[in-house]
């Protein structure tokens, strides 16, 4: 103990007595290890930390897998009768709740505003093991159809929006135009868990839960696959045992339907669910900044053994008086480890900072983001870094020194003694190291920019320059009739296509890149085809002049008519075209909507270009178009989204726009006012934000590399001086010397590049679910990359080989 | 209490083998006061380097304290030179941040002894040396005699049996040189064995005995008439 606090106070004076050195390395340090912290703190908010649920590893989503439609739809979220079976056949099952997605419209607080929800069972809460921090749980009569006028409300809601108010629980609020009971405020803690896939996608933010309110006896086990489905096993039972007997009950629900469908089910772990595809681009990231962080202690490791020579005398003193060698290894790597814990201090200061606004800008799409924090474990993690990072940064320059010749150190009036060829040879070796990290990062970084690029020059189907969107819901207390509804659209349409630079103007109950709704089977009359079995495409609801709007192409046919309003027509895209009529002109087709029979078959008058409809990298859906109006009654008319072309910016139009829709009632809340772009934008966000780290960290590591290369080939020319002196002499040119240390400079660099292509290459397969429409082994940007790393070095090599030209041959013999 | 026996040191070079050290035997007794004295690469350093442990390239025998050096391991070698030698240099050597009380104490850091028996014996060779009043003070800031003064209180704070010193004057005036001469002279009363290395024969008489070496052979031995001429002994 004394010994460490004899190196401890030694190392302290080493560091103050060089103290620009100490300011390098402690500000590379903070650096690296601020921005390691701060990632971790991401991985461990999204990927370590178990949910916040009651055992939490209990806890499984069940998705419902129909064989015979498996080859588009691998899987489905649960159906509300399904569910039932569960809970009264499944024994492995503790309990199983099911959820989905909810939205109304709140008013008497202000202006009437949608708030998004949950409908679920009552006992959701009991599985998931979360008690209200006010009030109660739903109990399990407030399931049924009359009795569900209660609410939860989630911490936030209650937090914004009704100021902590202590004496909500019993009180009401009014959703759509219902008088609602709050019977609990769950704790500030509770996250509703995401990410359940499509159809069953809650927004970011979760206001209020309801029960269900539905008679299941009244849904078919096949269609309405609507809701997450969360189970928690029994004590003891594995998850392989539960989706067996799981898998036992989905084929007798399938016998006694007699629909000629085979029902299997999946279980995935909730943790897993959540998380989703983050975890490999969030382990990826992490694996980033820890290369760039190795860069960080190869250069400090080559800036301590610069001084190695001048250490030599000193070590040499040690050994000769007693020192061992694994004590001038302690004493060495005490100083490196307080450098590395001086700067892990700052680290984590910035890692704080660092943390709020990673979070603040992180898309929301990133699950768990607003879980992120430095908690204890990442501090420790902090710690543990700090002290690792100073042993590796540390480590070779210890041994270098431990591996000198006393006596050479003891030579009367030897003061420094100059660096040997092992010496330069290790300092090179590490620019090498560098070199070949910088060059897999920016390889990396490269191909995600490349995967961006491609991604959003993807075909969308539709354009969106000069594009503006609105989401409307109207309140549901005020439009309770059809024709209320339409008169709002129609309204709305007329004074927005009157307003100045506008060419086109639609509704469409949903728009492209927000998800799949209203997905049901398209049955052609007289196909002997089970209706079950028949292809599934996603159903819109549109205006006329919507296809205009976005320029959505027409193939065939022709596009929607006023008059379509009363007719039941239909435009399908072209995929459904040669799904359901493969060889055959669709014009004049008909086809009806599920099992519906209650309404005549919609006749197809044309045939549009695909759109992607989920997102720009997955592959078109099946879309069918049918016209807002009468024709078409399955749209219930609460909610839509109007797109409007013009000749101007959208921010030009928007003020004009939300005039109009106020205009014809100004109590319809507009959820969303934005650029189509902005849409198109915010659905590449995560992919946006992995790219904008993982260039930053190459970009870093290349900056670093190139300092790194500086040095070595700075220090080399300066110790160099009389060699130059004599060269130049003998007769050498400055070209000759400037070749000369271009090339000893670049040798090291080239073994780096080449090392690190091969590295990208070989470990190209980890990265590939991350990329859209590149490959990993792209040769055009693996060459970028090689000319733009080789460029660097070129430069950071130039500057010492420019000055090793320029030296005085009469200075330089003087010198020694 | 030191026996050397056909000890030999030697370099590879591109010309081949290059003695420093042949065919040395000598024999050093308690309590000597020897001067090792030759031209310029007469291999004096080196087998003074060769005395202290610090090196370990050597062939033949070496006895201390009739323990086989020569048999030992490193890390058994270096345990015996902690315990048993302390060295002088002519560039003095002290710990240029080290202050003059730390640089003391640096022997005895490396031998494991209790913090607070180390400050007691640090204080007691202060006081011995005379050097109290300069404990925080750093090398740069003494004279070179003084520094001189404490390389020597280092060297001999562990009391060490044999004490060996490479030119130890070399860098001091006549004045100081003499101190420090002195003070060998009184270490060596006290009962330690001393060998210095010099080009001086004032310091030289401070000693007991004279070896002298050329091209690496002992050619004279004050303690040895016996010893065969050197044109002799090289054929």
């Amino acid at each position: 103990m004394n010994g460490l606090l004899q190196d401890l106070r030694y190392a302290v004076r080493q560091l103050r007595k060089n103290s620009l050195l100490t300011a390098i390395a402690v500000t590379t340090l903070s650096l690296g290890i601020g921005a390691t912290t701060v990632i971790f703190s991401v991985v461990n908010g999204v990927l370590l930390r178990p949910l916040r649920y009651r055992q939490p590893d209990k806890l499984y989503i069940v998705r419902e897998i129909v064989l015979e439609l498996s080859q588009t739809y691998p899987s489905f979220p649960a159906n509300l009768a399904s569910f039932r079976i569960w809970q009264r056949e499944c024994h492995s099952f503790d309990d199983v709740a099911i959820v989905k997605p909810d939205n109304m419209t709140l008013t008497g607080y202000g202006d009437p505003e949608q708030v998004s929800g949950g409908r679920a069972s009552a006992n959701l809460f009991d599985v998931l093991g979360v008690r209200p921090t006010l009030g109660r749980a739903f109990l399990g009569q407030e399931d049924n159809p009359g009795k569900d006028h209660v609410v939860i409300l989630s911490y936030p809601f209650w937090h914004e929006r009704l100021h902590d108010d202590p004496t909500i629980v019993g009180r009401t609020i009014t959703l759509d135009g219902i008088p609602f009971q709050v019977v609990g405020v769950l704790p500030a803690a509770f996250r509703c868990p995401r990410n359940f896939g499509p159809l069953a996608e809650f927004p970011e933010r979760v206001d209020y839960f309801k029960p269900l309110g539905l008679d299941a006896s009244q849904w078919s086990p096949f269609g309405d696959f609507d809701f997450a489905a969360i189970v928690r096993l029994k004590p003891g039972i594995s998850a392989a045992q539960a989706l067996a007997e799981l898998n036992v009950v989905q084929a007798n629900i399938a016998k006694s339907h007699n629909g000629g469908l085979t029902l299997r089910a999946q279980l995935i772990p909730l943790e897993s669910q959540v998380i989703g595809s983050a975890r490999l681009a969030l382990l990826c990231l992490l694996a980033g900044v820890g290369a760039v962080l190795l860069i960080v202690c190869l250069n400090l490791a080559n800036l301590l053994l610069v001084r190695v020579p001048v250490r030599l005398r000193e070590c040499g003193i040690r050994t000769a008086l007693g020192a061992s060698r694994s004590r001038l290894v302690r004493q060495m790597l005490t100083e490196s480890t307080l450098l590395a814990v001086l700067g892990g201090i700052i680290g984590v200061a910035l890692a704080y900072y660092g943390v709020r606004v990673l979070v603040a800008v992180a898309p929301a799409g990133l699950p768990r983001i607003d879980e992120v924090q430095i908690d204890g474990r990442v501090m420790w993690f902090a710690v543990a870094v700090s002290m690792l990072t100073g042993m590796v940064f540390g480590v070779l320059p210890a041994w270098r020194l431990t591996q000198s010749d006393p006596q050479q150190a003891l030579k009367a009036g030897a003061t420094t003694t100059t660096e040997s060829r092992s010496s330069r040879w290790l300092r090179t070796s590490l620019v090498g190291f560098e070199v070949g990290l910088g060059t897999l990062l920016l390889v990396v970084s490269g191909l995600l920019t490349l995967s961006m690029l491609r991604l959003l020059d993807v075909d969308k189907g539709f354009t969106t320059e000069n594009v503006l969107a609105a989401d409307i819901t109207l309140p549901p207390a005020l439009y309770t009739k059809k024709e209320r509804k339409r008169a709002f659209w129609e309204n709305v349409l007329l004074r927005v296509r009157s307003l100045p630079g506008v060419s086109s103007a639609a509704w469409i109950s949903r728009l492209p890149l927000e998800g799949q709704e209203q997905v049901d089977n398209i049955v052609v009359p007289g196909r002997p085809m089970p209706e079950a079995q028949a292809p599934l495409a996603n159903y819109r609801f549109v205006t006329p002049e919507y296809f205009q709007a976005l320029n959505i192409p027409l193939i065939q046919g022709r596009l929607l008519e006023p008059a379509d309003a009363q007719r039941h027509v239909a435009i399908v895209s072209s995929s459904v075209a040669e799904k359901v009529w493969p060889g055959q002109d669709p014009i004049g087709k008909q086809f009806r909507t599920g099992g519906d029979t209650q309404w005549p078959a919609a006749e197809v008058v044309g045939v549009v270009g695909d759109i992607r409809t989920v997102a720009l990298d997955e592959a078109p859906l099946l879309m069918i178009y049918q016209p807002i109006g009468p024709g078409s009654p399955k749209w219930w008319g609460g909610r839509a989204s109007l797109v409007v072309r013009s000749t101007l910016a959208p921010a030009a139009l928007s003020t004009a726009v939300r005039d109009a829709i106020h205009g014809v009632d100004a109590g319809v809340p507009i959820v969303h006012l934005r650029p189509m772009t902005e849409i198109v934008s915010e659905s590449v966000s995560v992919r946006r934000f992995e790219l904008a780290l993982a260039s930053l960290f190459g970009i870093f590591a290349l900056v670093l590399a190139a300092l790194g290369i500086y040095g070595v080939v700075g220090y080399s020319v300066a110790s160099r001086r009389h060699e130059m002196g004599i060269r130049i002499a003998l007769g050498a040119r400055a070209s000759n010397l400037r070749s000369l240390i271009l090339l000893q400079g670049m040798l090291p660099v080239v073994v780096g590049w080449a090392a690190g292509i091969l590295a990208a290459i070989g470990a190209g397969f980890l990265i590939r679910s991350l990329l859209f429409g590149v490959s990993e082994h792209n040769p055009v940007t693996i060459g970028c990359v090689s000319l733009v790393v080789l460029a660097t070095a070129l430069l950071a090599c130039y500057f010492p080989a420019r000055r090793a030209a320029k030296v005085d041959p009469m200075v330089a013999l003087r010198y020694e | 209490m030191i026996q050397l026996k056909n000890l030999e040191r030697s370099y590879k070079t591109a010309a081949g083998q290059f003695f420093v050290l042949r065919r040395v035997n000598l024999e050093i007794r308690e309590g000597e006061f020897i001067t090792v004295m030759g031209p310029s690469g007469a291999g004096k350093s080196s087998l003074l380097n060769v005395l202290a442990l610090l090196d370990d390239a050597w062939d033949g025998e070496y006895w201390f304290r009739e323990q086989a050096v020569h048999k030992m391991k490193r890390k058994e070698r270096a345990d015996l030179a902690k315990k048993n030698i302390g060295m002088v240099f002519q560039s003095y050597h002290l710990l240029d941040d080290l202050t003059v009380r730390e640089n003391i104490d640096l022997p005895l850091s490396y031998k494991d002894i209790p913090r607070k028996q180390r400050v007691g014996m640090v204080a007691d060779t202060l006081d011995r040396f005379q050097i109290v009043a300069k404990k925080d003070l750093f090398p740069s800031q003494l004279s070179g005699g003084q520094q001189q003064l404490v390389g020597v209180a280092r060297a001999v704070i562990h009391k060490p049996a044999l004490l060996l010193a490479d030119e130890p004057t070399g860098n001091l005036h006549s004045s100081q040189a003499k101190e420090i001469m002195e003070l060998f002279r009184e270490l060596n009363q006290q009962g330690t064995t001393i060998v210095q290395v010099t080009h001086s024969e004032t310091n030289a008489s401070f000693g007991s005995r004279t070896i002298q070496l050329r091209d690496g052979w002992v050619v004279n031995d004050t303690a040895n008439p016996e010893l065969q001429p050197y044109e002799a002994v090289k054929q």
